[in-house]
């Protein structure tokens, strides 16, 4: 082939990739121009807390907080004194239950549970009985290590976390226990929007509290370390003379979930605690029941 | 233009090594723009990579426009011949060493999980790629700035 002609092919081969790049580019840029409520849920990156610092005030809605009408909300927190349980042994199990933060770290999402039932549809009747409920359901859902801490009137159990998507659902492993996004594979569709469009990774750490007690929780959030500790720095397993303590009446069983953004666009090892205190956050928070429901808890403990 | 089978002659060869590099330069650096325009490296990062990106496609550029430049003027096209096994190495060493600049950018995913270990990566990359970088330029320097003509058929 006479050389003039190579050169006029590498021409116009270099100026078809040069279009095929801007296309591609010029389509991402309409892709994420999407109209708001034609997609999934998906998260925007807004003004989003930091891991650290104090949260300014509560917020209403969903969060509203649980004060009695007595009590203002703006008062600073105190940190409450850990009443012991309605129990002689008690002080045994503050010994081996280490306490779980309190009041409680705030959280991307809370909700009071149903009541729960037993796996022969009774009524739980102790503090085993629920456990034995609650681990039961982390068990089927693939949750491995759990830690038990002891809380005012009852005690807390935190799962691990895992790495879901944007909708809430759990991440297949071994991404679910990563800490890092998954990568695409190579030249499939989304490793090139990847290229572009940094990929976030949501991260969500769920705490069942089992108590008596009514809590608010405290303006400031976990950091990522602390909350990936939880699971660890707890008790394995309950103790025995807290497991056979009889429940009190009027005992709730709240699931707090604490949901962390990274992107891979700067340093993912920089961790965000998603948070409606957010003021003017564009960061759509999916519900204490969505989490739940698409973690697959909800069903694993029978609630419908 | 072809002088038998060994040589090319100098315009040409320098034609072709100007697209070459000049295509990739901007295919290169609309990625490398487009990454930062949409997200895909966050704006603190930004800064590091470009300082990371100039430096390696500036110099060589910069040789081929100048040269470029000074004989966009010349009435006659240049009887100079070169080598083409010279040709093919010069031409080949600018691929594999754009294909590295490329790769390291396109292939980011898959060498670091975000755009700061990626950034670490890209200045131990610098231990390889200035020596490839050193040899590009030695030989597209002297094939661009060489004023030497040949006689035609000599």
């Amino acid at each position: 082939m006479p050389f003039a002609q190579k050169r006029k092919i590498l021409n116009y081969l270099a100026i078809f990739l040069i279009a095929v790049i801007l296309a591609c580019i010029a389509g991402l840029w309409l892709l994420t121009r999407t109209v708001p409520g034609s997609a999934p849920p998906s998260r925007s990156e807004g003004n989003m807390a930091p891991l650290e610092g104090p949260r300014p005030q509560q917020s209403e809605g969903s969060m509203a907080p649980l004060h009695p009408p007595s009590q203002k909300p703006s008062e600073p927190e105190k940190p409450a004194p850990i009443p012991s349980l309605p129990s002689p042994t008690a002080p045994q199990q503050a010994e081996v239950l280490p306490q779980f933060p309190w009041p409680p770290p705030q959280a991307s999402a809370r909700t009071v549970l149903p009541a729960l039932q037993t796996a022969g549809g009774a009524s739980p009747k102790t503090f085993g009985d629920i456990d034995a409920v609650l681990s039961s359901a982390l068990l089927q859902t693939g949750y491995g290590d759990k830690g038990y801490y002891a809380v005012p009137g009852g005690f807390a159990v935190a799962a691990r976390m895992e790495q879901i998507y944007a909708n809430g659902r759990s991440m297949p492993p071994p991404a679910r226990f990563s800490l890092s996004p998954p990568v695409p594979p190579v030249f499939s569709l989304d490793y090139f929007k990847g290229l572009f469009i940094a990929r976030n990774g949501y991260f969500r750490v769920v705490v069942f509290i089992v108590s008596g007690q009514p809590f608010t929780l405290s303006p400031s959030g976990p950091s990522e370390a602390e909350a990936t500790g939880w699971p660890h720095g707890g008790a394995n397993a309950l103790p025995i003379a807290v497991a056979s303590m009889p429940l009190a009446t009027g005992y709730d069983v709240t699931a707090l979930i604490y949901e962390f953004q990274n992107s891979t666009a700067g340093d993912s090892r920089k961790f965000i605690l998603l948070s409606p205190q957010d003021q003017g956050s564009t960061v759509v928070l999916l519900s204490g029941i969505d989490h739940l429901r698409q973690s697959g808890l909800w069903d694993a403990l029978g609630l419908r | 233009m072809t002088n038998g089978a060994s040589t090319v002659a100098l315009d040409q060869a320098r034609n072709n090594l100007a697209s070459l590099w000049l295509i990739a330069a901007v295919v290169i650096v609309i990625v490398v723009a487009a990454e930062t325009m949409f997200g895909g490296i966050d704006q603190s990062h930004a800064q590091s990579v470009w300082e990371w990106l100039l430096p390696t496609l500036t110099p060589t550029v910069g040789i081929i426009l100048s040269t470029l430049s000074r004989t966009a003027f010349q009435s006659s096209p240049s009887r100079a011949m070169v080598r083409k096994t010279y040709y093919r190495v010069a031409f080949w060493l600018s691929v594999f060493y754009l294909a590295l600049i490329l790769a390291s950018i396109v292939f980011r995913q898959s060498i670091a999980d975000d755009t700061a270990a990626w950034l670490s990566n890209l200045q131990t990359s610098n231990l390889w790629l200035a020596p490839i970088q050193g040899f590009v330029a030695l030989v597209l320097g002297i094939l661009f700035t060489s004023a030497k003509h040949h006689p035609e058929g000599k």
